[in-house]
């Protein structure tokens, strides 16, 4: 009879706090910890990202806290999936890049751009050409001197992504030619053009900062609107001749749609708050990641641009046919 | 027909029909994308043809009989079967702590025998150290139900 | 020199040898656990990094780095579950030995071993880093399909019995690692419209699958058989014979040790080439020895049933390769595997980025890491010897009932803690009951594991290469632009054709002892 009252009393006491929780919720937002829902491995850019903003963001938030969690997989299919399925209830979020708007258009997935909402921006990564340290291009004029002539063979990170998309965009603007060498994983790529042996790299500036710094690789041009703080004679690629304005990778977070109103807000909000952190600048700054705030408007237009562009490229090279 | 109880039989026409599969699979691939799996998927087909010709000439190949046949099904067999339902119970849904405790209990039932009490204190005593271990140290998020991530998150 | 002065300062602080020390134990336990790994710990332990010192963090890193391959032999003598895939073919001689009542000496066997193999490769990191890193970069597409396949073709000395069985083994591997998105057009391969495939089939998973379900397959059918034949199930072996080798056996070993650490170190330094290939390799080239020298003597027992080089190779091969996977990491920024691409992630969360600006701008870090290797594993096997017997009476004490779904349970969710996918559950359970299907076929594991750790690899550069090379093969065989390539495609040919002229050889023999012997009946 005691075991019973006992099991009795602890059944009670469970599905009380379950109430309690549920009861919370219905209180104020938030209540529990919120989820950043990261579809790449641990240890990419997104994911340290991620995780530099939530230890900032942590700091403006008692009792709940901002949680990375990685579901890799899929070339990001799979964790977009999973974030665009989760609860709308503002407690998951996805950090939404470039590869949510061209996954849905190249690749087979169960989600549409449509089931995410834009929340905030907070990174603006441009496109950057890399070429060998000790390279004969001593400029991006000789470079598409040659480029023009010969198809220049570039490492990307695979067919079809962000790199890809900004080497056709390259060679319907410019009139150059390249040729593509697909090499999975940042580590294989970094090793190609420190030995020599490809004659060029499309990197995101994130990436290889550290590594341009380090004079492993030299950097030609950047695809940014204008020149950046720390490499001001670096040309960007609209000065450079090479006719885009901009080719960036966007960061920022996104939930899915029908999320509470108040949750977007907040969110937002925190992140705004973030972004004018003086140690949080400082520090992805030092990294390569230029902060950019952009609230759910100005973060729906950059996507949207980008779908534009992207879409465009990937319609005039059939990227679409497999 | 004694080519039909040996394993090395049965291995070989099995590779060659999943030789097939692939071959068949791998013609629908854009050129470039098709050769190397095309490839390996007729070399397959030719060295399980060659293990049958060799089965065929051999004397010595292990055959199959009865016991061994008896004793895969009720070891690996159960094993693989109880496996299978506790994946699939955490694919829909039930949670990580229920179809554990109850899969494990009834492993060490189908190998023991003996009181299913006994087994299911065993089993809650298993799962209890692994879901620990996992969970709150590795801090794993395990797909259990959102009641345990209330108590415990 | 004042950099490695105050790097050393950095590494004696009292907490510092403390998280070393902490690693180190921590490797042995999650090494010694089927379905948890260095991979998985490492992602798991990145995240609590961020709110610690990042001397704390990478001293812990480097400790349990060092000691996971050491924890990983003792499951794979005891129960012959490997508990990490770097203790695959320990399995084989170590659970023969074990088996024979010598389990203290198997341990004893592959601890020693792993000591040497790791303060060899600790050494190379501290004097050989810059050279050795000059000639890692001359790996480009060419020279790792020349590398790949040179791995792929030291799956001739792992065929074992029957030549067909071996190579089917080795084409089902390729097959399975063609699956996911093509490199050269994006085309997804085999993956029936299934997101989690699109980048191969996870390979963590998979390999839990074929060596930890597989075995708790094995482990069920044997208790079958023994209930079955009325017989108590056999206890599993207890350690009770010495842990320290005696001086003939070290003398024994020390030929093995040297080649399969050299072994190991090199293909540690080459980015890319993975410790599998380096036990392959080492294995490989320690059986062939082997059996000229000692196979057939008495005393001896045959390659496979409890041979001590058959310990000793694997685990000095596997340690030779921690540290110098650290050589590209550290002077290049270049990861040498997966394990230490996850050191980038550890550094960069606190603003460091390996590589020669990490030598400029944090030199005391650099060399703290340095010499943190050569620590761990000048400790590691006093401590491994001291825990031994600790880990293996808390864990294989369980009866053998209780035993089969404790590791089951263990493999399954860890690997689903690789890439928090269910998905990854079924991948594990499929690789295992196919890897007790094959070892009914007779068909062996070796083959499959290692096509599955080069497929990507030989087909990836192989495209790449050709697409540099406008279509012409002849640039693998190069000998002005791809000389390291030309020598270990050669390298490659000769292991490959090494068994044809053994049967050639064998064939002139016979017919001139036939001919010897028709000679006298001829006159």
């Amino acid at each position: 009879m005691q075991t019973k009252d006992l099991l009795k009393s602890l059944t009670f006491a469970l599905v009380g706090s379950a109430l309690c929780a549920s009861v919370a919720t219905a209180q104020s937002y938030p209540s529990k910890d919120i989820k950043i829902i990261v579809p790449f491995a641990p240890g990419g850019a997104v994911d340290v990202t991620s995780r530099i903003i939530a230890e900032y963001a942590n700091k403006h938030l008692d009792k709940v806290k901002i949680v990375v969690e990685n579901r890799a997989g899929g070339d990001g299919v799979v964790g977009q999936t999973f974030a665009a399925r989760a609860k709308p209830d503002g407690y998951t979020m996805l950090a939404m890049t470039s590869s949510v708007v061209t996954n849905p258009v190249l690749k087979e997935t169960q989600y549409k751009i449509e089931d995410f909402e834009a929340v905030a921006m907070y990174t603006d990564d441009p496109e950057v050409l890399i070429v060998p340290t000790d390279s004969p291009f001593k400029t991006v004029a000789d470079f598409i001197a040659e480029a023009k002539k010969r198809p220049i063979s570039v490492t990307i990170a695979g067919i079809a992504t962000s790199h890809h998309l900004a080497g056709l965009a390259l060679e319907d603007s410019a009139g150059i030619k390249f040729n593509y060498l697909p090499t999975k994983g940042f580590g294989p790529q970094l090793q190609a053009v420190m030995g020599n042996h490809v004659e060029s790299a499309l990197w995101s500036f994130g990436e290889g900062k550290k590594h341009v710094d380090a004079k492993s690789v030299r950097l030609l041009a950047v695809a940014s609107d204008k020149r950046l703080e720390g490499f001001p004679d670096v040309p960007t690629w609209k000065e450079a001749g090479l006719n885009i304005p901009r080719w960036t990778t966007f960061r920022g977070w996104a939930v899915p749609k029908g999320s509470p109103k108040e949750a977007v807000a907040f969110l937002a909000n925190l992140l705004e708050k973030v972004n004018k952190d003086e140690g949080y600048i400082a520090r992805m700054t030092e990294y390569g990641y230029p902060v950019s705030y952009r609230d759910a408007a100005g973060y729906t237009e950059v996507v949207n641009d980008y779908a534009d562009l992207a879409g465009r490229v990937i319609k005039k090279h059939n990227l679409k046919e497999q | 027909m004694t080519a039909l109880r040996r394993i090395d039989f049965w291995s070989a026409v099995t590779f060659f029909l999943l030789g097939v599969v692939v071959i068949s699979l791998a013609s629908a691939f854009d050129e470039k994308s098709r050769s190397y799996p095309l490839f390996l998927a007729i070399a397959l087909c030719v060295l399980s043809a060659g293990l049958l010709v060799q089965g065929l000439v051999s004397r010595s190949a292990k055959t199959v009989d009865r016991d061994e046949v008896e004793i895969v099904i009720s070891g690996p067999g159960v094993q693989t079967l109880l496996w299978t339902v506790w994946v699939a119970l955490l694919s829909v849904g039930a949670g990580y702590l229920g179809p554990s405790v109850l899969v494990v209990g009834s492993i060490i039932v189908a190998l023991r025998g003996g009181s299913p009490a006994k087994s299911l204190l065993q089993s809650l005593a298993i799962v209890a150290v692994v879901f620990f271990m996992f969970y709150v140290i590795f801090d794993i998020p395990l797909p259990v139900l959102d009641i345990v991530d209330e108590i415990l998150g | 020199m004042e950099a490695v002065l105050s790097g050393f300062e950095i590494l004696m602080r009292p907490e510092v040898l403390a998280f070393l020390l902490v690693g180190i134990v921590a490797g042995l336990v999650v090494g010694s656990i089927p379905g948890l790994n260095d991979n998985i710990a490492f992602a798991i332990f990145i995240p609590f990094s961020f709110s610690m010192a990042p001397t704390f963090a990478l001293a812990l890193m480097v400790g349990l780095y060092c000691s996971t391959a050491i924890g990983g032999s003792i499951p794979a003598i005891m129960v012959k579950v490997p508990g990490t895939a770097s203790a695959i073919m320990t399995t084989i001689d170590g659970n023969a030995m074990a088996q024979k009542g010598m389990p203290g000496k198997a341990i004893g066997i592959a601890i020693t071993s792993s000591v040497v193999g790791g303060f060899a490769s600790s050494l190379v990191l501290v004097f050989l880093a810059p050279p050795l890193a000059k000639f890692a970069l001359r790996f480009g597409y060419v020279e790792n399909f020349a590398l790949g396949l040179l791995g792929l073709a030291s799956v001739v000395g792992l065929l074992g019995g029957n030549i067909f069985k071996g190579l089917i083994a080795a084409a089902v591997g390729l097959l399975v690692a063609t699956v996911g998105l093509s490199l050269e057009t994006g085309f997804p391969r085999f993956t029936f419209g299934v997101a989690n495939l699109y980048e191969g089939v996870p390979f963590l998973p998979l390999l839990v699958g074929l060596f930890g379900v597989t075995a708790v397959l094995e482990l069920s059918e044997e208790w079958v058989r023994e209930r079955r034949a009325g017989r108590r199930a056999e206890a599993l072996p207890r350690i009770t014979d010495r842990l320290i080798l005696d001086y003939a056996m070290v003398k024994r070993l020390i030929p093995t040790w040297i080649s399969c650490s050299a072994i190991g170190n090199i293909i540690g330094v080459i980015p890319g080439a993975g410790m599998l290939m380096a036990i392959f390799l080492g294995y490989e080239r320690t059986s062939r020895v082997y059996k000229r020298k000692y196979e057939g003597r008495p005393g001896e027992p045959k390659w496979g049933e409890g041979a001590p080089e058959g310990i000793a190779a694997p685990e000095a091969a596997n340690n030779a390769v921690v540290a110098s996977s650290m050589v590209p990491l550290l002077s290049l920024g270049i990861p040498g595997n997966s394990v230490s691409a996850l050191f980038i992630a550890a550094l960069m969360i606190h603003g460091m980025m390996p590589g020669p600006l990490l030598f400029i701008e944090h030199s005391d870090i650099a060399w703290m890491i340095i010499l943190a290797f050569v620590l761990a594993n000048l400790v590691m096997g006093p401590i491994a010897l001291g825990l031994v017997k600790t880990l293996t009476g808390m864990v294989y004490r369980l009866s053998k009932e209780l035993l089969i779904p404790t590791i089951g349970l263990l493999c399954l969710s860890g690997a689903y803690s690789d890439e928090n996918a269910i998905f990854s559950i079924w991948v594990a359970l499929i690789a295992g009951v196919v890897g007790y299907a094959f070892r009914k076929m007779s068909i062996p594991h070796a083959p499959i594991i290692l096509a599955l750790v080069l497929g990507r690899q030989i087909e990836d550069n192989f495209s790449n290469s050709l697409i540099m090379s406008q279509g012409d093969w002849l640039v693998f065989v190069d000998p002005v632009n791809h000389p390291i390539s030309l020598a270990l495609v050669a390298g490659a040919a000769f292991f490959m054709l090494g068994p044809v002229f053994s049967w050639i050889r064998q064939w002139v023999r016979k017919r001139m002892a036939r001919g010897a012997a028709e000679v006298p009946a001829g006159s």
